[in-house]
């Protein structure tokens, strides 16, 4: 499905990617782990086809992705960056429905197929009563959600989001984890970056472990986080114990 | 579903807008400093050869100039992502009648040298604040502005100087390369500015649904497929055709595209589908009754539209500098 080949990228001296090397399976959630400044969403934005990388190649379904033209791209992959404060003019239907920009007509105006389907959207991420307040009103949480129910609105085939949980609370995170399951199954394939080691193990189907640009490991998570590599990775001040198979991670007690 | 925008409540919105900028064009030539009757247009006299030849196309020229004003400055704050842009608050309306003044006034030799050298002053302001809006970190959205605003100033001045050196004695008359005005309106000057307006206008048109798309961030609008790079750059090349072409005519009118746009969000929505085609007609009305005023007030003699636009305007830029601008990102 995709398919990163040997991809450097450089960003200036202080930063590059070099050797990354993976493939995702169609209908698959794959999380990508690693601590600040590992590279994470500069691998999302090359797999979505934002940035060019200096080496390799990116493939989406057996096509080159920078061959294809940006009108097919915006129906194959849609990407959401690192959520910001920044606020939109509309509300949470105006924007849930601008994520069908690729699939409505050059004026953008919606049938009534359209608009069932992101009633549906909605109905998913727990924002129909909310569908006609203004997005400035919204708390951090619920435009965070808006912003993810019209990137999935997008109907792509792959989905690359950028810590798409990170102004939830722990429970409506692991609610939104459950759904990307879920879509997962219908076919959707994900890859997203997560700082949360744990909700990533229970729900991907692998895991991509990034440290300084490289990568560090890549598998299903129970095969490959270990003491080892979380003292590695994210320093050794980190403790590891398993709770029913999930690994759990949290500063070691001084 | 009640705040989605649906072809019936796009077109209502239109049809209003229209129905309402054409009734002011209709009735806007009748007044002036000799009202003139409808019937006299039925019969032969002086008023129906003032009427025909001099009102009706200033009329039309003050429609469609208010209109693609009031448009590029609704353009301008979309690809700017500023609420206070607009060609007079960016400079490029000033530094645009700099280029006219200059080439009617040493290259007149050449045909259409005003024209084109307008239009080569105003893309080059454009893209140069591009490149400077670009550089994100180090530029606010208020150093935009600022920079705008010294721009005017010092294209004012070069033009102010340039007259003094070449006929000392007549200088100090304000004329339409300092305060733009249509008091040279004609046949010709409404047809000028239909053509210097249209790619404005079609092109506004096509996208108005892109440009909502600038409202997020610009990867997001990159996935769904919008080229943010083209959206902008075709958008400064058909305002700055538009603002080279009436200032080459007009001289520059300043505001019409800050103030309407501001009102026509505030009534209607921050949607582009609405904002820019009501923005067009509104910005119509706006400049009709702007140029009765001016008309009018002082009668018989008669304001440059420009002083209107710019009494009205820039208490309501102070306004939106200092209450909205920081709030209000759009």
């Amino acid at each position: 499905m995709l398919r990163i080949r040997g991809v450097f990228f450089s960003w200036g001296k202080a930063f590059s990617l070099e050797n990354i090397d993976f493939a995702v399976d169609r209908g698959s959630l794959t999380s990508l782990i690693g601590p600040n400044g590992s590279g994470k969403s500069t691998v999302l934005r090359i797999a979505a086809g934002l940035s060019k990388p200096q080496k390799g190649s990116v493939s989406l379904l057996n096509r080159e992705l920078d061959k294809i033209g940006p009108g097919e791209k915006s129906k194959l992959v849609s990407y959401l960056p690192q959520f910001s404060e920044r606020d939109l003019p509309f509300t949470v239907e105006q924007t849930v429905l601008a994520g069908r920009f690729p699939w409505l007509g050059r004026l953008g105006f919606a049938g009534d197929e359209e608009i069932s389907y992101v009633k549906e959207i909605m109905k998913e991420f727990g924002l129909s009563d909310i569908a006609d307040r203004s997005f400035c009103t919204l708390s951090g949480g619920e435009r965070q959600r808006t912003l993810l129910a019209s990137s999935l609105a997008q109907s792509s085939v792959f989905l690359a989001l950028d810590e798409p949980t990170s102004s939830l609370d722990i429970s409506h995170q692991a609610e939104i984890y459950r759904k990307l399951r879920k879509h997962a199954a219908t076919g959707t394939t994900i890859l997203m970056a997560s700082h949360n080691i744990s909700l990533a193990s229970i729900y991907s189907d692998e895991i991509i472990i990034l440290k300084e640009g490289k990568m560090e490991a890549k598998g299903h998570p129970a095969e490959i986080i270990d003491e080892k590599i979380v003292r590695q990775v994210f320093g050794e001040e980190l403790s590891l114990v398993f709770q029913n198979g999930v690994p759990l991670i949290f500063p070691r007690p001084e | 579903m009640k705040t989605i925008l649906t072809k019936k409540k796009f077109l209502t919105n239109l049809l209003i807008h229209a129905a309402l900028a054409l009734g002011l064009l209709c009735i806007s030539p009748f007044i002036g400093a000799v009202p003139i009757k409808f019937s006299a247009l039925f019969g032969d006299g002086p008023l129906k050869d003032i009427f025909l030849s001099y009102r009706l196309p200033r009329a039309i020229s003050a429609f469609i100039l208010g209109g693609s004003l009031s448009l590029s400055g609704a353009v301008l704050q979309s690809t700017l992502k500023n609420p206070l842009v607009e060609p007079y608050t960016l400079g490029i309306s000033s530094v645009s009648a700099l280029g006219a003044f200059l080439a009617s006034t040493y290259l007149s030799f050449i045909p259409l040298s005003g024209i084109f050298s307008s239009l080569f002053f105003s893309a080059t302001t454009l893209f140069f604040i591009y490149a400077l809006s670009a550089r994100k970190n180090t530029f606010s959205i208020h150093d935009l502005v600022l920079s705008g605003i010294t721009l005017s100033i010092f294209a004012g001045s070069v033009i102010t100087l340039m007259r003094f050196v070449t006929s000392p004695f007549t200088a100090g008359i304000l004329d339409r390369w300092l305060t733009g005005s249509l008091a040279f309106s004609s046949w010709k000057t409404a047809l000028f500015s239909a053509v210097f307006s249209l790619p404005l206008v079609l092109f506004a048109f096509i996208k108005m649904n892109a440009y909502n798309n600038l409202y997020f961030a610009d990867d997001i609008s990159l996935s769904r497929g919008v080229d943010v790079k083209s959206l902008q750059k075709i958008s400064f090349i058909v305002v700055s055709v538009f603002v080279a072409g009436s200032v080459a005519f007009f001289g520059p009118i300043g505001f019409v595209g800050l103030i309407v746009p501001h009102i026509e969000k505030k009534i209607s929505g921050h949607d582009y589908r609405t904002v820019l085609p009501g923005s067009f007609f509104s910005g119509s009305i706006f400049l009709l009754f702007a140029d009765i005023a001016a008309r009018k007030t002082l009668q018989p003699a008669e304001l440059p539209v420009g002083v209107v636009t710019a009494l009205l305007g820039a208490p309501f830029f102070l306004y939106i500098l200092l209450f909205r601008g920081r709030k209000e990102k759009h």
